[in-house]
């Protein structure tokens, strides 16, 4: 397989069509682990450095908090636990059917596009919405059983080795379970991914069931596994590049960050909208920058897809003709309001 | 007579129903807030417990309540009260009312397409043909403005609602400024306030003597 050839179709897909780019900030948003910088900080270490005086007035504060905390009663923490749960729920929920739509949206733009058809947003979008629920079943179900298999694998192995084993061959059953289970998991979880990434493909592009798609995908893996697997390397090598591109993004913003302070010092009424146009500034680029390389990430897996034998079998779109139908709407409402129909 | 003919709803005059929108949807809270502000003026914390409800209640269900707002209006009246008021209307690309999944669809996915790029998907209203936002393109929806003299009535509606709002506000803060008992009740919270930072403040500075005694020793 000529991987140059793909990646550069793949490129200039993506650079010609801009709204490929939207889809993908929009797949780099929902697809984000949720990175909380809050986690990052030693909380204990922290409070170890601060003076005692801070500490006091720290204790105040929260001594004040507790005390408005404790007034408020315990049915309404009770429901503000449960809204909260179910907030969370939703909120997962929600990316779910996001990522499901945008990706078969990409796909099926994709697809178009490499085939000479002319697509946009809201063509893509029409795709990434009939197939939204064979992708919404890809995204949940085969993951769901994956962990449920190693979940319970624990929940028997664990308690065997730990309860029913004697001291002696206890430490010998870890050392031949812990090795070979990693190595099953690794691996099931490549050939999941594997499989999950052409299984998206064969339900946008033939349209077929995502359970047909997973199975008749796992054995196009086994076929073309060493392409894939070199694809996927060449991939993450563009992306440790597209990281690099990311921080000479950042880089010129050094500078300007010390002038805020400056601007800062002097008058906080310029710093302030300054340091915030600035930040905003960035962001942008940043988000750019990931989305451009979401979108072709998904673009050289589609051109591979279809490089192996994922051919469209879906009758096209009729196209819809806003004009004409904007027009006969108004046709309409003119009738109407004259007592014609 | 003429008959006014259905366009494409502009930027300006969409911006101004969604403002509208925000300003009734909103009304409800502050005319609570009001109401709560009115009942327990006299105990400042059952007053700080309800507003503190409120406040929790809008953190909780705000976005919730606001896409019903959206979604069910759009179902069933072709669009929220604000865009009613201003003459326009949510369709399909065939001129229909949305269904409730398209309606769904719009306001949550393509909303969060529109918003996802710090809202460049709302600009993109100015320079599409058919004046469509990216969340107009991604759920097939046109946004028309059916009455030409909706607009009239949208800016007055405008006005009526920033100005109760703006009232209800204003008074709500002049009911606070001007009861005795509520403003002694602060003043107290204050003055305890103070003097914990008076005494931090001492204990700081005889600490930072002993410090620079030491350290000079």
């Amino acid at each position: 397989m000529d991987f140059g050839n793909l990646i550069s179709r793949a490129f200039e897909i993506v650079k010609q069509n801009k709204f490929l780019w939207i889809l993908g900030i929009v797949l780099t948003a929902v697809s984000a682990g949720g990175a909380n910088l809050a986690n990052d900080i030693n909380y204990s270490s922290l409070s170890q450095d601060l003076p005692p005086e801070v500490g006091e007035t720290v204790s105040t504060v929260f001594k004040n908090i507790l005390h408005f905390l404790a007034s408020i009663p315990l049915y309404l923490w009770v429901v503000a636990i449960l809204v909260l749960l179910i907030l969370i729920i939703l909120s997962f929920m929600l990316r779910l059917v996001i990522k499901s739509w945008v990706e078969g949206a990409l796909i099926g733009a994709v697809c178009d596009l490499d085939e000479g058809k002319e697509s946009s947003l809201a063509a893509s979008s029409r795709q990434g919405r009939r197939s939204f629920k064979a992708l919404l079943w890809l995204n949940f179900v085969p993951g769901l059983i994956f962990f449920g298999v190693i979940f319970l694998s624990g929940a028997i192995l664990v308690p065997l080795v730990l309860f029913v084993l004697p001291t002696s061959a206890k430490i010998l059953a870890l050392i031949l379970l812990i090795i070979p289970l990693t190595l099953v998991i690794l691996i099931a979880s490549l050939a999941l991914n594997l499989t999950l990434i052409l299984a998206q493909r064969k339900a946008v592009i033939e349209g077929l069931t995502p359970r047909k798609a997973l199975f008749e995908s796992f054995a196009l893996v086994k076929k073309h596994f060493l392409e894939q697997i070199a694809l996927g390397l060449i991939n993450v090598g563009i992306g440790c590049g597209v990281g690099c591109l990311t921080v000479l993004v950042v880089i010129p913003f050094i500078p300007v960050v010390l002038l805020i302070y400056i601007l800062f010092k002097v008058s906080p009424l310029i710093g302030v909208p300054f340091g915030v146009l600035v930040f905003i500034l960035l962001m942008v680029a940043i988000s750019l920058i990931q989305g451009i390389f979401m979108a072709y990430k998904s673009a050289v897996w589609t051109l591979f897809a279809r490089e192996i034998g994922i051919k469209k079998t879906l009758q096209p779109d009729k196209p819809v003709q806003t004009g004409q139908n904007m027009q006969k709407y108004t046709q309409l409402t003119v009738k109407c309001k004259n007592g014609v129909e | 007579m003429e008959e006014s003919k259905p366009g494409y709803a502009g930027y300006l005059i969409r911006l101004a129903a969604y403002v509208t929108d925000v300003l009734i949807f909103n009304l409800v809270f502050l005319f609570l807030a009001w109401v709560f502000i009115s009942l327990y003026l006299k105990d400042l914390g059952l007053l700080l417990k309800s507003l503190g409800s409120l406040f929790l209640f809008i953190f909780l269900f705000n976005r919730i309540l606001w896409h019903i707002y959206l979604i069910f209006l759009t179902t069933h009246l072709g669009g929220s009260l604000g865009k009613r008021l201003f003459g326009l209307r949510v369709t399909t690309l065939e001129g229909r009312n949305l269904s409730l999944v398209q309606s769904a669809f719009r306001f949550i996915i393509g909303y969060f397409v529109s918003g996802v790029l710090l809202g460049l998907g709302y600009l993109a209203i100015f320079k599409n043909p058919q004046k469509q936002g990216w969340h107009d393109q991604v759920s097939d929806t046109l946004v028309i403005q059916e009455k030409k003299q909706g607009l009239i009535l949208g800016l007055i509606s405008l006005t009526v609602f920033l100005s109760v709002s703006v009232g209800l506000f204003y008074f709500s803060i002049v009911r606070l400024a001007e009861s005795q008992t509520f403003m002694i009740q602060v003043q107290n919270e204050i003055e305890k306030m103070q003097t914990v930072v008076q005494n931090l403040q001492t204990k700081t500075s005889t600490d930072d003597l002993h410090f620079y005694r030491s350290d000079l020793v």
